[in-house]
């Protein structure tokens, strides 16, 4: 080899060895990066929250969250993800629809509640927003839609309320990849699973939604985010053959007709 | 950087102006055009091709000039693919990432600085040739 092609190569040698041993530096835990996006997706998550609470009542009824707390809590439970880390939310909006927030944080709508016709379909919901929590989903999304440089200048308060509204648009009728869906479902099932509730439940909301998003098009947020219902109820059921395992209705079903009751009267109000 | 005074014949105040001015453009390039890595090759490209007549003294530098922007191009394309991932696409902020952001950083500056060094020095009449691309401009210039 001529000795410029031979220097060239050494060169070249030289780049990528000089960048592998740099990469041996854990710069992401020296410079705190983690914990820096760390606080900036609390912060985040806090503008979007505030700024959902600006349009919507939160729901008043302390029956309702619990019941929905210890669903969350029962699915934590059983797949080893810290509880405390994750924060339920309801408001009172007839959408059928739920969402995640940056900050671990899930939003569920009375419309949802009230579509739901049992307590696992809830779950079922709840368990794919935990996933879509889990797999750090709509910080994704986030940075896909709107660019970390204005995430950045919303978390550092500089952001007027059309923005935060703009995102908390994105983040409650926009949709994740179906890739991302596809894991989220999977998540949701396993999730469902380890925590002895029937995944067929979730398959089950997923294909009404599919049947009555014709009749109630603009109440139907949720298809909007989650497109192909049916396709994703089909997957669910086959992810949920997988499982040899027999289920039993897990929550209290007086308990869920109370919680169906008190949603029901916030509609009224 | 080696070889000074070293060049078959000694340039003239025209020339040495020329070559100087080579590198100068495409520090000028660099400079307007960053962070996009293009400029700075497109202004030593024009200068090549500007200056594809002249002496062979003037020839030779425009042409290290040249392979070193197209050699600091790859790796500059690279660093904006990767930033732009990171900032849109979803790519993950990785060790692996901040360390090859250093060490472009480091060839940049180092290129950068021979360059300044060069510029002066050719502006003198004198011959620099730089490890590397001095010993590839040899293949590429001929007499």
């Amino acid at each position: 080899m001529h000795k410029a092609y031979l220097q060239l190569t050494l060169l070249m040698l030289l780049f990528v060895g000089i960048w592998q041993l740099l990469s041996k530096i854990n710069f992401i835990e020296f410079l705190q990066i983690e914990k820096l996006t760390n606080e900036s997706e609390k912060k985040l998550g806090q503008v979007i929250l505030d700024s959902i609470r600006k349009d919507n009542h939160e729901l008043n009824s302390d029956s309702v969250c619990i019941y929905v707390e210890k669903m969350k809590s029962e699915l934590c439970k059983a797949n080893n993800i810290p509880d405390s880390s994750i924060s339920i939310y309801i408001f009172e909006n007839d959408n059928v629809n739920a969402f995640t927030l940056p900050n671990s944080t899930i939003i569920l709508y009375t419309g949802l509640i009230e579509y739901c016709k049992t307590p696992e379909e809830l779950c079922g919901v709840i368990a794919h927003e935990l996933a879509h929590v889990e797999h750090h989903d709509v910080m994704k999304k986030l940075t896909r839609e709107v660019g970390s440089s204005m995430l950045l200048t919303l978390t550092g308060g500089a952001a007027s309320g059309g923005i935060g509204k703009e995102i908390v648009k994105i983040i409650s009728s926009t949709a994740f990849d179906r890739k991302q869906e596809s894991e989220a479902d999977k998540s949701a099932v396993k999730y469902m699973s380890n925590a002895g509730v029937d995944p067929e439940n979730f398959a089950n909301l997923l294909f009404r939604l599919s049947k009555d998003k014709n009749n109630l098009p603009k109440q139907f947020e949720w298809l909007s985010n989650h497109p192909n219902s049916k396709d994703r109820a089909e997957e669910i059921l086959k992810f949920r053959q997988k499982i040899n395992k027999k289920f039993e209705n897990k929550f209290s079903e007086s308990s869920w007709l109370k919680v169906k009751k008190i949603v029901g009267e916030s509609f009224e109000k | 950087m080696n070889g000074k005074n070293n060049f078959l014949y000694a340039p003239n105040e025209d020339e040495s102006e020329k070559a100087s001015n080579s590198y100068i453009l495409s520090l000028i390039a660099l400079i307007t055009g960053f962070p996009i890595p293009l400029f700075n090759l497109v202004a030593a490209i024009i200068f090549y091709l500007g200056n594809k007549k002249g002496t062979y003294f003037v020839r030779w530098h425009c042409m290290q000039v040249l392979l070193a922007h197209v050699i600091t191009f790859v790796i500059n394309l690279i660093v904006v693919v990767w930033v732009l991932g990171v900032l849109f696409w979803n790519f993950n902020l990785t060790n692996n990432f901040i360390a090859f952001i250093i060490t472009a950083a480091v060839f940049n500056l180092i290129e950068f600085i021979a360059t300044i060094y060069t510029a002066i020095k050719t502006r003198k009449g004198l011959h620099i040739s730089w490890l590397v691309i001095g010993p590839l401009t040899d293949l590429f210039v001929k007499e």
